[in-house]
């Protein structure tokens, strides 16, 4: 498992009026970050040779740095990953389960462990190669949003015993 | 060409199976649906097969063709229906319905009775006719679009039949003594028809659906085509199927108060008579629309979890909507919370409705209020929180503001609480986390069959404490 990065994003979006020790947040594994960079660059690639190419081709030799264009939207988009990889972090308290995440669009999502009605963990065929899975906790409400993309098998297994585990301790009526 | 007659395999089939054995069934608490029920569910498709074969065999249509067919078909499909109702058969069992269907296929489902969300007695227009009713039970858990596995239907039942069990199964799904019958009430609100006549005048959608499709129209009219007039057609149908929807759905709505919980019963060609036990009810809006504040007017909705339906009152006086609020919530007091207002530099993000943008807690229950137009009022229990979130959009963060959700189970009413400082967001999120915390903890105690049961108490123990997963 991998604890959360020291830089916690931004004032007000802090652990203080969670009363929960910075150090308990853990963030995903980096796994996650490797596959997703992985399938930008397989997508990147491609693209920044062809537009590269066709510059080159009606503009001559100059017209080559047409190709910087994708490749910077490349870097942008390495670089983005690698912020929402370290924006996501989950954190277990005594009753509830944090999850926070997001750059752009920041959320913090809050599941009593009462509430929950199952726990998904799934990992497709990508997923499996690297080594990751993911979590997913159902409530009775539909706009409940609460996964955690990234963790390693093991990590997931734990993490979902240990949420049935007070689940049922703490199950509510609904 | 191949015969389109489904039946045959079927009744070819069916003489080899063994029936259920019919000495037994007084004993074991089994019960038929009434036996009118493959008549009304069969007779729309049987006429639906005779019609296709109709067209596409005969040469033309004799009085004949039309006897040779029905002929065959009628036995065939009288057949199929009578062994279907004879093997469909239920019982109310000490936790559970019990559901036996299926003529080659048999299967059996348990509904638990303490996982029952409401009940329904409904009587479409055809049932109405023949004094039939359908049962209809709600179930949590609606999650993946999975309704149709969540619910029980029971189609069809005599009305006295359907309101006996439907007595039945909410008094042992409340833990108190089943065959004491039908347990009084108490009424709380009726909607008038002429009243919600007038509020369906005064709202606007229709209004506007009319203006749009005359605009759309008038062209037509100018140029004299009638092109415009086709286009328009099916949207004035629509507009007239939604109103008059509304007001069928609505006619002669009552809203009464039972030990077994509320009832809420109302229509004008399908009657539906709803009853949806006490605490069940997870969320509660009073929404306005803008003419009817001169009346004071308002509509009410709620939610259930695994219902689709959600009208509770379509349209009444602001004091008596709240009355039933009360009702529902006890000691709940809707108009008298002081509820704070954003920051001022909301305003930046929300002008005009920022002045109608309130949101806190009291002991029992969270309230967030907004809209300048249709203004509305959502509130929810405590203890009915499913998870809660803080969401911050880029522009709010440059003003350092977020959004925080409550999530409910179930319906329309949606707890969104816009434009707080971050800090404070944060604070509410997390003090709601601890109240919603405490008030789950206090809803658990309770035993099945209690006999400390009171009317107004939420039917909450009469589950193990792992039902939920």
């Amino acid at each position: 498992m991998h604890t959360a990065p020291a830089d916690t994003p931004g004032p007000g979006w802090s652990s203080h009026s969670w009363r929960i020790d910075p150090g308990s947040w853990r963030g995903l594994s980096p796994q996650l970050r490797r596959l997703r960079r992985l399938l930008l660059l397989i997508g990147a690639i491609p693209v920044i040779v062809l537009v590269s190419l066709i510059g080159g081709a009606f503009l001559g030799l100059p017209g080559l740095a047409v190709g910087a264009v994708p490749t910077a939207a490349t870097v942008w988009g390495w670089r983005s990953i690698g912020r929402a990889w370290s924006a996501w972090r989950y954190a277990e308290r005594e009753e509830d389960l944090l999850i926070s995440h997001g750059t752009f669009v920041r959320r913090l999502v809050v599941v009593p462990y009462g509430r929950m009605q199952l726990v998904d963990v799934t990992a497709g065929p990508l997923a499996q190669r690297f080594g990751i899975a993911q979590v997913r906790l159902h409530t009775a409400a539909a706009t409940t949003d609460a996964v955690i993309p990234g963790l390693s098998p093991v990590e997931a297994a734990r993490l979902r015993d240990s949420l049935t585990e007070r689940g049922e301790a703490q199950a509510a009526v609904l | 060409m191949t015969r389109a007659e489904p039946e045959p395999s079927v009744e070819d089939a069916a003489p080899s199976l063994q029936p259920p054995p019919a000495g037994a069934e007084p004993d074991d608490g089994y019960h038929h649906l009434h036996p009118l029920t493959p008549l009304l569910r069969g007779w729309l498709l049987v006429v639906a097969v005779a019609v296709s074969i109709l067209k596409n065999f005969a040469e033309e249509l004799t009085v004949r063709s039309v006897t040779l067919t029905l002929s065959a078909l009628l036995p065939a499909a009288s057949a199929y229906g009578y062994c279907a109702w004879r093997f469909t058969r239920y019982r109310v069992e000490a936790e559970d319905l019990r559901l036996e269907t299926g003529l080659l296929i048999k299967r059996v489902r348990h509904v638990r009775l303490d996982r029952i969300q409401s009940v329904d007695v409904a009587q479409p227009l055809i049932a109405r006719v023949t004094g039939l009713a359908v049962l209809r039970l709600d179930l949590a858990g609606t999650h993946d679009g999975d309704a149709e596995e969540s619910g029980t239907r029971l189609s069809y039942l005599s009305l006295e039949r359907a309101r006996l069990l439907r007595a039945e199964l909410l008094a042992r799904a409340a833990g108190v003594a089943p065959g004491a019958g039908e347990a009084p009430e108490r009424p709380l609100a009726y909607v008038p028809p002429l009243r919600l006549a007038a509020a369906i005048t005064l709202s606007p959608a229709p209004w506007l659906a009319l203006g749009a499709a005359f605009i759309l129209v008038t062209p037509a009219l100018l140029t004299g085509t009638f092109a415009g007039f086709i286009a328009v057609a099916p949207a004035l149908v629509g507009v007239w199927r939604t109103t008059f929807d509304r007001f069928a759905t609505g006619f002669r709505f009552t809203v009464s108060e039972s030990p077994d919980g509320l009832r809420i019963r109302g229509g004008l060609l399908d009657r539906a008579h709803h009853t949806v036990p006490h605490g069940r009810v997870q969320a509660v809006s009073l929404r306005g629309s803008p003419l009817w504040r001169w009346l004071g007017w308002v509509e009410l909705q709620i939610n259930v979890a695994g219902d689709a339906r959600s009208m509770l009152l379509p349209v009444a006086p602001r004091g008596q909507a709240v009355n039933v609020i009360e009702r529902l919530l006890p000691a709940v007091d809707v108009d008298g919370m002081a509820l704070p207002r954003p920051p001022g530099r909301a305003r930046l993000i929300a002008p005009v409705r920022w002045r109608r943008m309130r949101c806190g807690a009291d002991d029992r229950v969270f309230v967030v209020r907004g809209g300048v137009l249709w203004q509305r009022t959502d509130i929810i229990p405590h203890g009915k929180v499913q998870s809660i979130r803080v969401v911050q959009h880029p522009a709010h963060r440059l003003l350092r503001l977020a959004d925080v959700h409550l999530d409910c189970a179930g319906g329309p009413v949606r707890i969104h609480a816009r434009l707080l400082d971050v800090r404070q967001a944060h604070a509410i999120a997390a003090a709601q986390a601890e109240r919603s915390r405490l008030s789950r903890v206090a809803a658990v105690p309770i035993v099945t069959g209690s006999p400390a049961w009171t009317p107004l108490r939420p039917l909450s123990g009469a589950r193990d404490p792992d039902a939920v997963h």
